[in-house]
């Protein structure tokens, strides 16, 4: 029986809400210090970050199954130009010392980080939120102070802490595994990995105080006097932690099928049982009342599965034949499997017999809980 | 396929150190020349780690060496480490299924010296023959999956893939039922069987546990029970192996349609209680010897799936070598590969086998019904007055045959008895 690492699950969406958090509170620190004085104001990015990246995941199973691959594919690309023209231009703003223009992208950065959480279904897991993190950062960085100092060290540090959750969360969710590692160990390597990284950026910043870039350090800024400046990052570190608390909460008290607190049964595995041996009869629950041959059952099985797989937005094209179609499908083995017994069904003189309709039921299952439980 | 996200964020964790990187020099920043050289220690921790955790790891497989096709097959793969190592992918080559690869994860933590067993079941879609199963693979990576390390370990081990077997219906009319307890198959004559006959006087040498006491007390004198003698059946199937009778390819050739039905026709045999013994003459002579049970008709599955049609030697003349080891009052189940049999010699053979009371039957895979591999087949009208001729001949012989064609589902034509 396959379950859910939940655990897992809910500390990859924590650290990747914190770490969103930690580059929007770093560019707000790094380029409107002034801002960060009302607690009001510090306020939105939680709640903003918060709903997307839960929104994100519960609709993330419905947005990966709107369109077929290719044509998600070809968005991604689209996307992926709009959002390097918009890098390109704010990039140049601050390259040349234009301010404005650099405070105006960010303002924009930070609405695709939102963007970005909530439509992460549709991309390629997580990227988009790291690359427009990793944009804010980099906008934080060229600012200087200690909004720079705190963007670096907090992109540094938890970047690590969220790809070992994420590794071991989708190991976890592809591969069947009877009984659950604890998730806290795992976590915790990972959250030693990015102590020491943050540790490390620490200590440079304490001695090399973040320069601003020489060209916007000209351009009028403004500038807060140190002593009011530890009260504006203690200001941010209480709103971060105290929104962490709260977004573990919604994740726990949540009704996503990615943060269900119920180990869903995925897999089971039937015994093995020799030819020979007589079949169990079966359960009233899986008894099907139906004469139809197995072979025309394995058929419409197939079918079935690949219109719910189409729905999942693995799509068969008209081009593929069923042994291409399942070179794209995962996982590999029973993917494969399922077409073997389809073309025998289908193509052979050979009538199907009851376990293998069984077999074409387990695989059809283990298929469609694969695109079901990614997340 | 879309590459997995690791590969994925470790792109994009080394783009963003070269953009740091060029940024950090060009901008004269060292706050950027800081973080790329945080994620380069990153990277490099990770990729130690990930070498690390392959050290010390063995892996054992457990699996029954045979199953016939369409079986599922379970597999158990022991994994043990000398230092404590996490979420280990191990990857198994099982040839006998379409499906080779099976993945599987130890999520770990394994633990030094501790042994975890993994399992997965598999499918023998694959043809008959002897597939290889192996070797083993432990991939492994480091925590945030950033690299991974392989190794492959000869853990490589032989599986045979018994063809799928049918029930022969006709082997019952020849005498070998089918029984539950297959001892019982018994004779109405004085043996050491479990059913009782009758009783008997006492006799120097008889067992006193067989004294009979109320019948002792009725008349006076000792009397035993009689029991009857054990009669198992006795089988023996002789193949054709003859290179010139090959045709067709796959699962519709000569080959396959003659192994087949001698696989069949052991099954059904060993299942009926019997003993069987198992002839043939290809490039390298066919023999199993008598016996019966599970693992005998295992054994005798293994060395037909060794076999071949490849041999030289006339099927009369097997049947003639094979004539010493016959037993008399026993079963004799010939199947040849074409129905262009010597009729002279093949009636010879067959009154010489039944002067001993010795059940004969025949099944005759027509060789022209497959696409011919070699020279040109016979006419059709040829084909067909043959194939009358040799039931007639069988037939007036009382020999119970039947022919195998091309078109014939193997399973059905088995099943359906002697006949057409």
């Amino acid at each position: 029986m396959k379950r859910q690492p939940t655990d897992l699950l809910r500390a990859r969406l924590l650290a990747l809400f914190l770490l969103s958090l930690g580059a929007v509170y770093g560019s707000i620190l790094a380029w409107k210090p002034d801002r960060a004085a009302s607690l009001l104001f510090l306020l939105w990015p939680p709640l903003l970050l918060g709903a997307a990246t839960l929104a994100g995941a519960a609709i993330h199973e419905r947005l990966a199954g709107l369109v077929d691959a290719n044509v998600r594919g070809r968005v991604r690309a689209a996307a992926g130009v709009a959002y390097g023209a918009v890098l390109l231009l704010l990039g140049l703003g601050l390259l040349v010392g234009h301010r404005a223009a650099g405070e105006r992208g960010l303002v924009v950065l930070h609405a695709l980080q939102a963007i970005f959480l909530l439509l992460a279904g549709f991309g390629r897991g997580h990227l988009g939120t790291l690359v427009n993190a990793f944009a804010l950062t980099l906008a934080s960085i060229m600012a200087g102070g200690a909004g720079a100092a705190v963007s670096a060290t907090l992109m540094g540090g938890l970047l690590p802490v969220f790809l070992v959750a994420d590794h071991a969360a989708r190991k976890l969710t592809e591969h069947p595994v009877e009984s659950l590692p604890p998730a806290g160990p795992i976590l915790a390597r990972g959250a030693l990995q990015g102590l020491m990284v943050s540790a490390a950026l620490a200590v440079f910043f304490a001695v090399v105080p973040p320069a601003p870039y020489a060209r916007l350090a000209r351009a009028a800024s403004v500038t807060i006097p140190p002593d009011k400046l530890a009260g504006l990052i203690g200001n941010l570190l209480f709103l971060a932690v105290a929104s962490a608390i709260a977004f573990y909460l919604a994740l726990r008290l949540g009704g996503s099928s990615t943060t269900s607190d119920e180990e869903v049964k995925l897999v089971a595995h039937v015994p093995a049982r020799r030819r020979s041996q007589a079949l169990a009869s079966p359960s009233p629950v899986d008894a099907t009342p139906s004469e139809k041959p197995w072979s025309v059952r394995v058929v419409k099985l197939y079918c079935r599965t690949t219109q719910q797989l189409a729905r999942l937005g693995r799509r068969r094209r008209s081009f593929q034949t069923p042994r291409e179609y399942a070179a794209t499908l995962a996982p590999a083995g029973p993917a494969l499997e399922l077409t073997e017994l389809f073309s025998r069904a289908r193509y052979g003189r050979e009538e199907l017999s009851e376990s293998d309709y069984e077999r074409a039921s387990r695989v059809s299952r283990e298929i469609l809980d694969h695109y079901r439980g990614r997340s | 396929m879309e590459p997995s996200r690791s590969t994925l964020y470790r792109t994009f964790l080394l783009s963003a150190i070269v953009v740091l990187a060029l940024l950090g020099l060009a901008l004269r920043l060292p706050a950027f020349l800081a973080l790329a050289v945080a994620w380069i220690g990153l990277l490099a921790a990770s990729w130690v780690l990930a070498q690390r955790s392959l050290s010390g790891i063995t892996a054992r497989r457990e699996l029954y060496p045979s199953a016939f096709e369409g079986d599922e097959v379970p597999v158990e793969i022991a994994v043990r480490g000398d230092r404590g190592a996490r979420m280990i992918e191990v990857v198994d080559d099982f040839g006998p299924s379409i499906t080779v690869e099976q993945r599987m994860l130890e999520p770990g933590p394994l633990e030094p010296g501790m042994e975890r067993r993994l399992r997965y079941v598999s499918y023998c879609s694959r043809h008959w023959g002897t597939h290889t199963v192996g070797p083993i693979q432990i991939v492994s990576s480091d925590p945030a999956g950033l690299f991974h390390a392989g190794t492959s370990l000869p853990v490589i081990e032989e599986f045979a893939v018994f063809p799928q077997v049918y029930d022969v219906a006709g082997l019952s009319e020849l005498g070998a039922r089918s029984t539950l307890v297959p001892h019982e198959s018994s004779a109405g004559r004085p043996g050491q069987s479990l059913l009782a006959m009758g009783v008997r006087e006492y006799r120097s040498g008889d067992d006193l546990r067989r004294v009979h006491w109320p019948a002792t007390a009725r008349r006076g004198a000792l009397m035993v029970k009689e029991v009857e003698v054990d009669l198992a059946p006795y089988f023996t199937v002789i193949l054709d192996l003859d290179r010139r009778h090959r045709a067709g390819m796959g699962r519709k050739s000569t080959l396959e349609y003659v192994l087949r039905t001698a696989a069949s026709l052991i099954w059904s045999a060993t299942r009926a209680g019997g003993f069987v013994q198992v002839a043939g003459m290809g490039a390298a002579p066919l023999h199993v010897p008598p016996g019966r049970g599970e693992n005998h008709l295992t054994f005798a599955l293994y060395e037909l799936i060794r076999a071949n049609l490849d041999g030289t030697t006339p099927l009369e003349e097997v049947v003639l070598q094979t004539l010493p080891i016959v037993p008399p009052s026993s079963t004799v189940v010939i199947v040849s590969g074409t129905l262009f049999l010597d009729l002279g010699t093949t009636g010879g053979l067959i009154e010489a086998l039944r002067s001993r009371g010795v059940r004969v039957a025949m099944l005759l895979v027509n060789n022209f019904s497959f696409p011919a591999i070699a020279g040109w087949p016979p006419p059709r009208v040829e084909i067909v007055e043959k194939s009358r001729e040799v039931l007639f001949f069988l037939r007036s012989r009382g020999v119970p045959v039947r022919i195998l064609e091309e078109a014939d589902d193997l399973a059905a034509a088995l099943g359906g008895g002697w006949a057409p």
